[in-house]
């Protein structure tokens, strides 16, 4: 909880997360920011997943998992989500290996894109209840 | 309701204060690398950890 919150935090701060301090504060700071949102994701979807695999008409006839529609909606959602921080984290990495190898103005321009990708992760969160415990 | 502000400030502090203590902190390019594959290492283990005890609930096996 408290990580989502200092993700929302550094979030609603775009203008300083774009443009204070050096490009490895700034990634670093678009780390934590991820970080918080996969934590908040991890924790809001074992719950969620669980409530639904407890109401699973499986759960009676025995059948897999996979004929829980709802439980599978559940997992779809979780990938979605799931796959959406490690994308962010993936354009963070290679920002950092830009810059090694001296690509600083190429690493850089990463850094806008790598900003839209974490604000389009915290619209999805909003959006599916995980950042405001919506739907 | 003074209370109830009271408690809102500190929880706001302690917020600021870690955010600071996170962002603030001098990182290498190394570490911070090792940090996101280790997050990233983390996705796929939480994924699979949440699916697995899901699907035992989901298909009674959960005692």
């Amino acid at each position: 909880m408290k990580r989502a919150l200092i993700a929302i935090c550094l979030l609603s701060v775009p203008g300083c997360f774009e443009t204070c301090g050096s490009l490895t504060k700034r990634l670093n700071q678009a780390h934590i920011a991820v970080a918080g949102m996969r934590q908040s994701a991890k924790e809001y979807y074992a719950e969620k997943c669980k409530k639904i695999a407890k109401a699973c008409p499986t759960r009676l006839t025995g059948e897999p998992a996979e004929k829980c529609a709802e439980l599978m909606a559940c997992w779809k959602q979780m990938d979605e989500v799931f796959d959406g921080t490690t994308s962010a984290q993936l354009s963070i990495y290679t920002a950092l290996s830009l810059k090694q190898v001296g690509k600083d103005e190429e690493a850089e321009s990463l850094f806008v894109k790598i900003t839209a990708a974490i604000l389009d992760l915290k619209t999805k969160l909003t959006k599916y209840g995980v950042l405001s415990g919506g739907s | 309701m003074e209370t109830l502000i009271k408690i809102g400030a500190i929880i706001l502090k302690t917020i600021f204060e870690e955010i600071r203590a996170q962002t603030g902190q001098d990182i290498s390019d190394a570490e911070l690398m090792l940090r996101l594959v280790k997050e990233m290492d983390s996705t796929k283990k939480d994924a699979k950890d949440i699916k697995d005890a899901t699907r035992a609930i989901a298909e009674g096996r959960d005692g």
